[in-house]
């Protein structure tokens, strides 16, 4: 006998082998189980959702109810269009706040509690950030218009933080503030200033615009969404700029950049992968949501482009029509479910391809 | 001829944040115009804790301190107010591993100068053309300027670097143990760039290797538990060093 023949009969050897073959199987059929569903899902979705789609379900409004015929032209745009102003707003403040936490606060208390309640905040149920947004942006309280409030509120920091960072660049510009003390003095000041001139605008603007804004409003929409997506992509970004080698950063240092230099030319040209699939994730994951939007943009069967009225998005469309009682609005919830799942893929394997780009070099 | 301090480093201290120790003790040493200054010492002797305090690369972590002078032309660069990114444009660093910059070959030596605001696209063509054949790398890469330095080898890496550096013409240059991470045949190149680099700039160089710092410095300081233990010419250091200490750990009895 020699030594391959002993281990071949070893009785361990063989009930070794036997629980291994038979956590193999299990976790097999377990794989399989799990994917099983997700192709049935997919496959209804498109067997159902194929039968619906014609020219005219992107290129006509809405049928009155019971009418057949019609399409969701309404939908289609009113999503793409919360869609792209919750990105436009929620993906520079994750970035920004990314870069923040990882970068200027790096290591500190602030720093870590802000990235554990983002971590909370991603997996707070989508319908909790609705109510909130409902709260705040849509319903009035006495007499009191706050979404009204709170919108212009919102445009008055913004401008209030677009005027200090002018301020301080011209600051800068004039004079070259060496002491280190003299340089934070300053940048009170800039501060202080830039709060009351946000102060002085908020007053001006309000009450001009405050009634813009009234009741469900496809601004509402795209902040709840925007809301969704702030922590995702600040935890991303976070994770991408911590995994950028410092060695990195003290090269760009040596050579006599500024910080914002560092940041701007090396640590986020060494993350812009990681960081444009956070976003693209960030913006997959909110197209598929229909809680947050039932009480902030509502639902509209006629088109509009207004952002300052209800406005129709996909998935409460696919909500109402499913629950409905006609077959065609049947059939359109199947058709918008296709579109909508359709999109999401392309956006996964889109993001899938940016990230091989980054390993090909 | 008398050599002129280019450096002059005045009874330095130096504490990492957090340690009531500090890593550099009283260190006392001259830098001299165009010659190469080698730091030797065994591991966690304050060599690199004592380069890096010539660029000040040690602000960058809060909470490190240090006491004493750093004179740079007779200026104090440890001075509050003095400008860190004037320092840094006038003392350059190449690190222990390469460190390239996410973007093309030409950009990375272009970095610099983009900082310092050359924008004339001839005047950087120029200078990134000089830079890389100071740093004999020219031949190897001229036609492939616009491809990621990540392509390149571990030791063109390192030579990009050196022309990264060299291409916004810094008055001293610091090397980190720049060929720990090389095969012998990129070292020999790179010692042969030090010792032909010297004629232009001032050049401080980390070194664990011993033979190296025979091979390429004018001068040797010898440290050992952040003490400077001897400073003296390449040649004396290493044939008849004065103190005990230096002549135990360069015949080997330690280290």
């Amino acid at each position: 006998m020699n030594t391959k023949d002993i281990y071949k009969e070893s009785p361990i050897v063989k009930r070794r082998k036997l629980i291994s073959f038979f956590a193999l199987s299990l976790s097999t059929a377990a794989a399989i189980f799990g994917l099983f569903w997700l192709v049935f899902i997919l496959f209804d979705v498109l067997r159902h959702g194929i039968q619906g789609i014609n020219w005219e379900l992107f290129t006509e409004d809405p049928a009155p109810p019971g009418i057949p015929g019609g399409g969701l032209r309404n939908a289609f745009v009113g999503q793409l269009e919360i869609v792209f102003f919750a990105t436009i707003m929620g993906v520079p403040l994750g970035i920004l706040a990314g870069t923040f936490i990882a970068e200027y606060a790096r290591g500190t208390k602030f720093a870590k509690t802000v990235s554990i309640l983002s971590d909370i905040m991603v997996s707070v149920p989508s319908i909790v950030v609705g109510t909130f947004i409902y709260a705040i942006l849509v319903k009035p309280i006495g007499h009191i218009n706050l979404g009204g409030v709170v919108a212009v509120g919102f445009l008055s920091a913004i401008i209030a933080i677009i005027f200090g960072g002018i301020l301080g660049f011209i600051v800068n510009k004039l004079f070259s503030i060496k002491n280190p003390a003299t340089g934070r003095f300053i940048n009170l000041l800039i501060t202080l200033s830039s709060v009351l001139f946000g102060l002085f605008s908020f007053l001006y603007l309000m009450p001009k615009l405050v009634d813009k804004i009234q009741g469900f409003n496809g601004w509402a929409g795209a902040a709840a969404l925007a809301f969704i997506m702030i922590p995702v992509v600040l935890r991303t970004t976070e994770d991408m700029l911590s995994l950028v080698p410092w060695t990195l950063r003290e090269a760009a240092f040596a050579l006599g950049a500024s910080y914002f230099r560092v940041i701007k030319d090396i640590v986020y040209r060494a993350a812009a992968t990681g960081i444009l699939t956070g976003v693209i994730l960030s913006i997959s994951r909110v197209a598929g949501e229909t809680a947050p939007l039932l009480f902030t943009s509502f639902n509209n069967s006629y088109f509009t482009m207004n952002m300052n009225e209800p406005i129709a998005s996909l998935t409460v469309t696919i909500f109402n029509y499913a629950m409905g009682p006609y077959e065609d609005w049947h059939t359109k919830a199947w058709a918008a479910s296709f579109v909508i799942t359709f999109f999401i893929l392309i956006v996964t394997i889109l993001s899938r391809v940016i990230i091989s780009w980054k390993y090909k070099g | 001829m008398p050599e002129k301090e280019k450096i002059k480093v005045i009874d330095l201290y130096f504490w990492y944040a957090g340690s009531d120790k500090p890593a550099l003790k009283g260190i006392n040493m001259p830098v001299y115009e165009n010659k190469v200054t080698a730091l030797i010492g065994p591991s966690g002797c304050g060599k690199t804790t004592l380069l890096r305090c010539f660029n000040r690369m040690h602000d960058l972590y809060p909470g490190n301190r240090y006491k004493g002078k750093i004179l740079l032309d007779g200026e104090n660069i440890l001075s509050e107010d003095y400008d860190l990114i004037k320092l840094r444009t006038k003392v350059g660093m190449v690190f222990q591993k390469p460190t390239p910059f996410p973007m093309s070959i030409f950009d990375n030596v272009a970095y610099g100068l983009k900082l310092r605001g050359i924008k004339d696209k001839s005047e950087l063509e120029g200078r990134v053309e000089k830079a890389l054949k100071q740093a004999a790398l020219w031949d190897e890469v001229k036609d492939r300027l616009d491809q990621p330095a990540t392509g390149l080898s571990g030791g063109q890496q390192q030579r990009l670097v050196i022309a990264r550096a060299l291409a916004v013409e810094p008055e001293v240059l610091l090397f980190d143990e720049p060929t720990s991470a090389l095969d012998p045949i990129s070292t020999s190149k790179i010692e042969e760039l030090v010792v032909e680099l010297r004629k232009k700039v001032t050049i401080i160089i980390v070194t664990h290797n011993m033979q190296q710092a025979a091979r390429v410095s004018d001068y040797t300081a010898f440290m050992y538990l952040g003490e400077l233990i001897e400073f003296d010419k390449t040649d004396i250091i290493f044939t008849s060093p004065s103190k005990k200490l230096t002549e135990d750990y360069i015949s080997g009895k330690f280290g």
